[in-house]
């Protein structure tokens, strides 16, 4: 090895003994910063150091290069050291150094600082409010069921076999107790039936779960508002009178809607509501998808199977059922192009609502 | 499921209907119709043409100039395809005219010679699907077409590729496993437009056997029936271009003559069968379950090793096909076969599900076995497949029909009332005839007794379709139409009282205060978290509800604290925002051993702001104390104290209680917390529990206390302490403030107040000075000067022997 390799070999250990030496006797972060700059700043001692570097062979310079970065790294973490620990004796002086009357009564709100603005609601909270308002006047009650549900209340009181496909993991997250999320509002039904007492009118607005990959118009997690009546007597003309009604408050204007067969396990018979698509007014538009009309409530006759689990019986009681996309809704209404915006924070969104 | 027109009008005349018209029919009353699609519809536009002449390019060996009959006129084109002949026919695409691929076809000069058109191959005609046989190579340039080709005509009639298909939504179909074929929604069709079939595979004849040879065959377990018939003297080749279209039409790609076959009969009946080379099997048809390692290699080449217990054809006790779901590789047929044995039998819905769900294959197949196949059809796709390959054949020769049968078909009897069914369908004009026609045209049998009736359902919508009396209440009002339904208002019944949420009430009561008078902005986060934010707030919960299926790996588990997705929030913004201020009102969720979690909804809120740490607490505290008090809890009865939470900065967070039960924290951040989630600035938090909240906002105990009628009496002091002492420490010296309501001659604190805080040298080091405001009241009269003076007088005693000394 060349002299001035050995020199340069030096000049790294006389730094590396110097920190050590002069990292103790920094007792503040701006103390340690400031040694930070000094040894390994831009125009710190290492980079000094490392200029000795161009006058070596290549292969000197490659040894003693990697030596130096080792160096580098090892000086770098005892600073980071350094700095934990000095964090670390700030946050445990905090309790007194920056100590809070926590008993002082405050002034009256508003406080004393402005406070500039004022908030907003989420757009889906919106639009569930204006539903819930619709249906409580006609006389619905809202109903709260849990995220985490059963097998039995998601599926299988809902008529679902034990073999469909809606059930594997591709379509449903589940816990590793072997619970699931739910993937609609439905299971609140069967609850709503077995806690309540018929005559029944819910609805149930809430948070579902499907496994979805994230996409602008895909989401894993979305919200729905369910619908249900349970009475003596319930028929079709009953359920497309309610369906027209809801939609004519929803989008104050009588809406043109047509009903076909659709298939729900939990339902029968099952529809599909399609609107008149509001755009195009059924001329047809890219939005329908040129058909003039657009899919909006999924609906049928609860199934007596579904009656069954929730505790009824079929020969008394009878009930009518429909889902609706919140979110969707919430989507239609405001024209919002892309499904993430709804659970991302941006004030550039939020803020319009 | 791809529905070719053509087809369907083999089986019921479908002439006076336009295509979207039998769209729109079927999406009111089957099922939904996603698009309607010309079946090689851009063929129409490259007509076949002549080469007359070819002659070499002046300038280029590799291009060809060549003069080109168009029925019409003679144009001159240059192409640079190796295989082109004077004399043979090639597809044209003139100028003005568009590939499939959307190049456009305009007037070119190549090497400066005038070329008006293009000659075209099969690849450029994306035609790579069909296979044309004889001399035709995809590979060897242009697509030299049969030399009867009519020159001038389009390619699509001269291949006779005429055809509509109608695009069905499989969904709307699944609980349709009659609907799986052609003849299955020409059947549909007849019973919507009430006209008779032209033609119907149940009438299909069976081969007379020509030859005793036969094959055995045993179910064990897992098949309805299983048919099996020996067909000698086949020669395996291409199938015809009609075939191969139709197959092409339905969405499948032909392959050779036997296996098109087997899918031609398929997608026309619905029943899935199988060739199998007969040279390949040895012993015997054997339906039996799987046992656990056993190996297989499917047609598609994939190798699989088989769990236990689902259905597979074996030859004596090799797995040679997976039932209803795909055959085997080893006894597949190829050009060498001469005798197959054909299988068409009837599987069950649930074990086909089950291999579906364990193998994670699926195929044509598969998907109408999953449904529920009616056992009635094995035959007919035995009969209707000789009855193809004879037509294509008349060499072949047949064996004997061998017919397993483990179940008896099905008809489902349902008994049901014409009451039953005008009132779950609203339509109480509804006539027995109606009905009756209506059932006898979906292949039902009716019977009535009065106004109550039999119907008996067809096999083919016996299984897993047609039921229960709710099954005819749909079956009937969607051939009817339920345009004709006239809506009807539910008549409401108010028997008992409907249920009230209180807790929704209360939560948008929250929502309201929190954006309007306080200026939040309410955010929606997802219920997933990572284990690092599990790990940051461990205060409700140690450990997380896990997903087994997470969609990503830092969505792993449920959320056990409202504040890391908060954090996350401002931590994403708070470069570009000098305040932000956002509230969520959503659930955690808390593991409770082998029960469903708890489900606690909060409501949290946190707040960037560039105010000092004081004032910004000051403000948060004002806040929720505002908060508090508007829900209905008595102001009196709030307590603030010091709150100690890993979440929270030691000397900076309030726990706001209303007498013993705590009900609000709020607080600084934690650095060390804040800094983890990329936050460099002081961030403000608050969290309550809504549930929490509700017994006080019902019953809204708030004390009312009548006005006074005599002036109070205040008093301002100052005292000194150690920084540290607490302001309630101090105000207690004072004594309880105890407001009365009854005119009672008796004096009470009403109020002790905080006026302010000096810390400074004026005070020394460690010190503050603190200045409190007293009211004193006496409701049944006004206080003399000598009490207000020894009231004032007794409270500066008590504070100097308290060690709080007076500062003037």
């Amino acid at each position: 090895m060349t002299e001035q390799a050995q020199a340069l070999q030096k000049a790294l250990q006389a730094l590396e003994s110097e920190l050590s030496q002069t990292l103790d006797s920094a007792n503040t972060i701006a103390e340690l910063e400031s040694l930070r700059q000094n040894f390994l700043g831009k125009k710190g001692k290492l980079t000094a150091v490392l200029k000795g570097l161009g006058s070596l062979s290549s292969e000197e310079r490659a040894l003693v290069g990697t030596q130096a970065n080792k160096l580098k790294e090892r000086l770098t973490a005892s600073l980071e050291n350094r700095e934990a620990q000095l964090k670390e004796q700030q946050y445990a002086a905090l309790a007194e150094t920056e100590w809070f009357d926590a008993t002082v009564p405050p002034p009256p709100f508003p406080a004393g600082y402005h406070k500039s603005g004022a908030g907003h609601l989420h757009p889906v909270t919106i639009v569930q409010r204006r539903l819930e308002e619709i249906f409580t006047s006609m006389g619905f009650s809202i109903f709260d069921g849990p995220q985490v549900e059963t097998d039995f209340f998601n599926f299988e009181a809902l008529n679902f076999t034990p073999d469909h496909p809606a059930r594997e993991m591709q379509d449903t997250f589940y816990t590793k107790q072997g619970y699931l999320l739910r993937t609609h509002t439905s299971p609140v039904q069967v609850r709503a039936m077995q806690s309540q007492k018929p005559p029944l009118r819910i609805i149930v607005p809430g948070r579902v779960f499907r496994y979805e990959e994230l996409d602008a118009s895909h989401e894993h997690t979305f919200n729905q508002m369910e619908g249900m009546v349970i009475d003596r007597k319930v028929s079709v003309a009953h359920l497309l009178y309610l369906m027209r009604t809801l939609l004519k408050e929803i989008f104050c204007s009588e809406i043109e809607v047509r009903l076909r067969p659709g298939y729900f396990p939990f339902v029968e018979p099952g529809f599909e509501l399609d609107m008149q698509c509001l755009i195009c007014h059924g001329k047809g538009c890219q939005f329908c998808k040129y058909s003039g009309w657009v899919e909006v409530l999924p609906c049928g006759l609860v199934h007596p199977n579904v009656l069954r689990a929730g505790g009824l019986d079929p020969d008394e009681w009878q009930g009518a059922a429909f889902g609706l996309g919140l979110t969707r809704l919430a989507m239609l209404n405001y024209k919002i192009e892309d499904i993430r915006h709804l659970q991302t924070p941006n004030p550039a969104f939020l803020y319009q609502f | 499921m791809r529905l070719s027109l053509n087809w369907l009008n083999e089986f019921i005349d479908l002439s006076d209907h336009t295509p979207k018209q039998l769209a729109e029919l079927l999406t009111m009353k089957t099922c939904e119709v996603e698009g309607i699609e010309s079946f090689f519809g851009y063929l129409e536009n490259f007509p076949v043409a002549l080469v007359r002449e070819v002659s070499r390019h002046p300038d280029a060996g590799k291009l060809s100039i060549c003069q080109v009959d168009t029925g019409s006129e003679i144009i001159q084109i240059v192409t640079g395809a190796p295989n082109v002949m004077a004399g043979k026919k090639y597809p044209l695409a003139p100028v003005g005219s568009t590939l499939p691929d959307g190049t456009p076809i305009k007037k070119a000069k190549l090497r400066g010679v005038d070329s008006w058109g293009m000659l075209c191959s099969i690849k450029e005609l994306q035609l790579v699907n069909f296979q044309f046989g004889g001399d035709v190579d995809v590979e060897a340039g242009l697509f030299t077409l049969p030399d009867e080709f009519v020159v001038g005509k389009s390619l699509r009639s001269q291949f006779n590729l005429h055809d509509i298909i109608l695009d069905i939504d499989n969904k709307s179909i699944t609980h349709r496993p009659d609907l799986w074929s052609h003849f299955g929604f020409a059947r549909e069709l007849s019973a919507l437009l009430n006209r008779p079939l032209k033609k119907n595979i149940y009438d299909t004849e069976l081969p007379t056997a020509q030859h005793q040879e036969t094959f055995s065959v045993e179910i064990r377990d897992g098949a309805a029936v299983y048919c099996g018939l020996l067909i000698k003297g086949i020669k395996n080749k291409i199938s015809p271009l009609w075939l191969q279209a139709r197959l092409l039409a339905a969405g499948m790609r032909p392959v050779n003559l036997l296996v098109d076959i087997s899918n031609y009969v398929m997608l026309e009946c619905g029943q899935p069968n199988h060739a199998f080379d007969r040279a390949l099997l040895t012993t015997g048809i054997v339906v039996d379950r799987s046992r656990a390692e056993e190996k297989l290699q499917l047609l598609d080449g994939r190798d699989i090793t088989l769990p236990e217990g689902i259905i597979v054809i074996r030859d004596g006790k090799t797995p040679v096909a997976l039932a209803g779901v795909m055959g085997g590789a080893s006894t597949e047929v190829s050009t060498e076969t001469t005798t197959v044995f054909l299988e068409s039998a009837t599987f069950f819905r649930p074990d086909i599900r089950k291999t579906i769900a364990i193998t994670g294959i699926r195929s044509e197949a598969s998907q109408r076995f999953e449904k529920g196949q009616t056992p009635a059809l094995a035959v007919v796709a035995i009969a209707r497949y000789v009855e193809i390959l004879r037509q294509l054949d008349p060499a072949i020769a047949c064996g004997p029909l061998v017919k397993e049968e483990k179940e008896a078909l099905k008809e489902n009897l349902i008994h049901t009332s014409v009451e039953y069914l005008r009132s779950r369908l609203g339509m109480p004009q509804l006539s027995h005839e109606r009905i009756g026609d209506i059932f006898t045209s979906l292949g039902m049998q009716v019977s009535f007794e009065k106004d109550n009736l039999t119907v008996k359902i067809p096999h083919y919508r016996s299984y897993y379709d047609v039921t229960i009396p709710e099954d005819l209440v749909e079956e009937l009002g969607r051939v009817i139409g339920y345009r004709e339904i006239q809506p009807v208002p539910f008549l409401v019944p108010c028997e008992v009282p409907q249920y009230q949420n209180h807790l929704r009430r209360l939560e948008h009561r929250l929502r309201d205060l929190m954006a309007e008078r306080y200026h939040y902005t309410e955010v929606y986060n997802y219920a997933f978290c990572s284990a690092g934010d599990v790990a940051a707030d461990t205060r409700y919960a140690a450990q997380a509800v896990e997903i087994a299926n997470p969609i990503q790996a830092d969505l792993q588990y449920l959320r056990v604290s409202p504040l890391p997705p908060l954090l996350r929030n401002i931590a994403s913004l708070y470069k570009e925002y000098n305040e932000l201020r956002f509230f969520e009102i959503e659930r955690i969720f808390l593991p409770k051993g082998d029960e469903l979690p708890e489900e606690r909804v909060f409501l949290s809120g946190i707040e960037l702001t560039r105010a000092k740490p004081e004032e910004a607490l000051t403000g948060m505290l004002s806040m929720g104390r505002d908060l508090l008090i508007r829900l209905g809890i008595a102001p009196l009865d709030l307590r603030q104290s010091q709150l100690q939470e890993m979440i929270f900065h030691p000397g900076r967070a309030v726990l706001l209680s209303a007498g013993e039960k705590p009900l609000l924290r709020l607080g600084q951040i934690h650095p060390r917390l804040a800094d983890s989630y990329g936050l460099l600035s002081p961030v403000y938090y608050f969290e309550t529990f809504v549930a929490e909240l509700l017994p006080d906002f019902l019953e809204r105990k708030g004390r009312y206390i009548p006005p006074a009628r005599f002036p109070a009496s205040d008093f301002e002091i100052t005292v000194l302490a150690d920084r540290l002492t607490p302001f309630a420490k101090i105000a207690a010296v004072v004594g309880e403030v105890k407001p009365t309501a009854t005119d009672e001659d008796r004096t009470v604190i009403e109020e002790i107040s905080h006026v302010s805080t000096y810390e400074g040298p004026q005070v020394g080091e460690g010190k503050k000075a603190v200045s409190l405001r007293v009211v004193w009241r006496n409701r049944a009269r006004t206080l003399t000067g000598d009490e207000i003076k020894d009231l004032q007088n007794r409270l500066v005693h008590k504070m100097t022997r308290a060690g709080f000394a007076l500062r003037s």
